[in-house]
């Protein structure tokens, strides 16, 4: 069903779902706060990704893991200058490539 | 082009913009909350200050509540989309931005353009910007947009003179309702932004943009963090809510000796004139019983208005979305609920910015159990009784657990209807968590006024409208009568109470309390007055607040005996009348408000019934269960 959009600039082979990349990197508490990601396209649900493009998610842009709310909450996530909590299925309509 | 009307000015932006802030310079003290015609929602409209007349005068200025997109996706987005393109009226926009979020919030600036709206951007946190030199190159939005740009600076004002300015010169358009834009639109767009906001800010200034971001994120890594944040949250909520209490206490105390002070005299320059009395105990005290509450209801705004402008509540509410959505909530829910404490209007008034419907309609179904301040004297005089020879300390503890137990109530009833209702609908929560800014007094202060008032204006006419009638009802057709027991007796309440006593005979109490509870549906705190007029007792002097002092008024109710000499507030029927409270659904405006703000009457109904019988029928179990073991 989901259907994946993405730009052509980037490696669409390494790209995965935020919310796993992120429970794969963000596993400890805020141990790993700083990691870097880009922004590899959408997926899913259409409102939600609608949303997430309003609110400034734009393919290409970096992201930064800032840690997890409690009882694993909404995922934070850096973005410029502010930073956006996402649930898990808001974040699982997030493409993403880890950057080095 | 013709106008019959008063052309309005809308400021639109996104949330934690600076909208609120510039709206405030532009309007200066004066200003209205108002209902939309044929919306729901409040809007605060203003008339531009007097300094900037010479420019233009005659237009009225207008806030919204904060929006992403001209795509709603919650209700007070739906408010501002509305207010844009179905009221002919407002013919011009400011389109406020962060300057340091451009990226994020032009998109809004792409949208208006494309439905021909004549606007005007201004860009906030100019000081800011300035302090970390930065520079930003607007004139490529200028021919991108088609609208002027204007810098402002929220501390001091600057700019806002040349904005008024600049929406004079505007022409007039057509506006037209704007076309959904594909998912390849939306991304081209973006992208299409993100080139042109690039463009305007060079290398330097976009590193140190980035920096901005710095001292928020190492607060966050506390405030935020899974163990430390929650033990801050926790601490700071407990601060609030116990400065909710002995901030207000003394403000409360003088409103309220204020006004027994003015029904006293009032009954001194005509001890016997009907006239004197209906106003004394029916105006007057009536009044009171609706501004005795206003200085904890201020300082709750106050309180939540603090914790809204620095960024914090946006955390807040991130920290609580996991518990909170396992049991049907949102982490959206949490502000609401906090509002709930003080009162169910304004709170839920505040369930707009909640996305899922569902969510919403649990979040209000709940609210009304949680302990508003109208119970507060409910319960510190039933305490009072119950606890009558206890210490303070274990009244103040009591109390203590009341207000959490309301809570878990609330939690377990929304965990309920979570299990009964289909999932459905769109539910989001993508919080944004601005930087920490420091709290603006002025704003501040204005803005609680206004919300306070508008609690005042929404509850006041009702409760007054009632306690007249139940004066009206408790004093007619005997007016005349000497001795206040006799007068009530046979009065129209009194009859009409005396003829549904069996309602109220299994609580274990008689037709004085079961009139006290009715009179209760116009607000909880009638109960403890309409009592004491029921009882035939000296005017109360209502512990508010403070259930650990007890005085005659609490001695005299626990002697009190019903007509074939019972004990009326023995230990079962006092705690029967506490459950009574904490579940049933009493109060006349959240009855109306909800039916307002969630366009259903049936919702409404399904709550008064629903909670009410509820909470007649586990009274009485409780109540009977006791007597059944032995418990008088």
């Amino acid at each position: 069903m989901s259907r994946i959009h993405m730009s052509n600039f980037t490696d669409l082979t390494k790209s995965m779902k935020a919310s796993e990349w992120l429970s794969q990197v963000g596993g400890g508490p805020v141990g790993d706060v700083g990691l870097r990601m880009e922004i590899a396209g959408f997926c899913g649900d259409r409102q939600i990704a609608e949303r997430l493009r309003e609110l400034g998610f734009v393919t290409g842009e970096q992201l930064e893991y800032r840690g997890r709310a409690p009882f694993s909450g909404p995922w934070l996530l850096r973005l410029g200058t502010v930073v956006m909590a996402l649930r898990d299925n808001e974040a699982e309509c997030l493409m993403v490539v880890s950057t080095p | 082009m013709n106008q019959v009307f008063k052309p309005h000015v809308a400021l639109v932006g996104p949330p934690n913009s600076g909208k609120t802030t510039l709206y405030n310079w532009l309007t200066g003290a004066k200003s209205k909350t108002m209902n939309y015609p044929g919306s729901t929602v409040e809007i605060s409209l203003g008339a531009l200050r007097s300094e900037y007349h010479s420019i233009s005068s005659g237009s009225v200025w207008m806030d919204t509540p904060g929006i992403y997109s001209l795509f709603p996706k919650s209700a007070d987005e739906e408010v501002t989309r509305s207010a844009l393109f179905d009221r002919p009226d407002v013919v011009k926009v400011v389109l406020v931005v962060d300057g340091t979020q451009l990226h994020r919030h032009l998109l809004l600036a792409k949208q208006l353009h494309e439905s021909n709206i004549p606007f005007a951007i201004a860009v906030t946190m100019a000081d800011l910007l300035r302090k970390q030199h930065l520079i930003i190159d607007s004139r490529a939005w200028q021919e991108e947009f088609g609208a002027p740009i204007v810098f402002v600076n929220g501390v001091t004002g600057e700019g806002v003179r040349a904005l008024v300015d600049e929406i004079e010169k505007l022409e007039l358009k057509e506006k037209r309702p704007l076309e959904l834009w594909s998912e390849t639109q939306m991304a081209a767009k973006r992208k299409r932004i993100q080139f042109i906001v690039d463009q305007s800010i060079n290398e330097t200034s976009r590193e140190k943009l980035k920096d901005l971001y710095t001292p928020t994120a190492q607060m966050d890594r506390w405030l935020m963090h899974p163990v430390w944040g929650l033990l801050i949250f926790v601490f700071l909520m407990l601060f609030l809510f116990s400065g909710i209490f002995w901030m207000a206490k003394p403000l409360m105390t003088l409103v309220s000796d204020a006004f027994s002070g003015l029904s006293d005299l009032i009954i001194s320059w005509s001890p016997q004139g009907l006239f004197a009395r209906f106003l004394a105990h029916g105006v007057v005290d009536g009044l009171g019983s609706v501004f005795s509450f206003v200085p904890q209801i201020f300082i709750l705004f106050i309180g939540i208005g603090i914790l809204e402008m620095t960024g914090y509540l946006a955390r807040a509410a991130t920290l609580i979305d996991r518990p909170f959505s396992k049991v049907g909530l949102s982490g959206r829910s949490f502000v609401p609920m906090l509002s709930g404490f003080a009162c169910a209007v304004p709170a839920v008034i505040a369930t707009r910015n909640i996305s899922s419907v569902r969510d919403r309609w649990i979040t209000n179904f709940v609210i009304p159990l949680l302990t508003c301040s109208a119970r507060l004297p409910v319960y510190a005089m039933l305490l009072s009784i119950l606890l009558l020879d206890r210490s303070s300390w274990a009244k103040g503890a009591a109390l203590a657990a009341l207000y959490f137990g309301s809570l878990i109530l609330a939690v377990l009833a929304a965990a309920i209807l979570n299990l009964i209702l289909k999932r459905e609908g769109l539910s989001l929560f993508m919080m944004e968590l601005p930087i920490y800014r420091r709290p603006r007094l002025g704003v501040l202060l204005k803005n609680t006024s206004e919300r306070t008032l508008s609690y005042i204006k929404k509850a006041g006419p009702m409760i007054f409208l009632f306690s007249t009638l139940i004066w009206l009802g408790t004093n007619f057709p005997n007016s005349d009568m000497k001795d206040d027991g006799a007068r009530l007796q046979q009065s129209y309440l009194g009859q009409f109470g005396q003829k549904i006593e069996p309602i109220f005979t299994p609580m274990g109490v008689d037709w004085r309390v079961g009139v006290g509870l009715m009179s209760a549906f116009v607000a909880r705190e009638t109960f403890v007055s309409s009592l004491s007029v029921l009882m035939g007792l000296q005017t109360p002097d209502v512990p508010i607040a403070e259930p650990q002092q007890h005085n005659k008024f609490i001695e005299d109710l626990q002697n009190a005996k019903t007509a074939d000499g019972r004990r009326l507030f023995t230990f079962s029927h006092t705690l029967g009348m506490i459950i009574f409270f904490m579940l049933a659904m009493q109060c006349l405006s959240t009855f109306a408000i909800i039916a307002r703000e969630m366009h259903s009457w049936k919702m409404a109904f399904l709550q008064l019934i629903l909670f009410n019988v509820v909470a007649y029928i586990v009274t009485i179990a409780v109540v009977q269960g006791l007597n059944f073991v032995g418990i008088a």
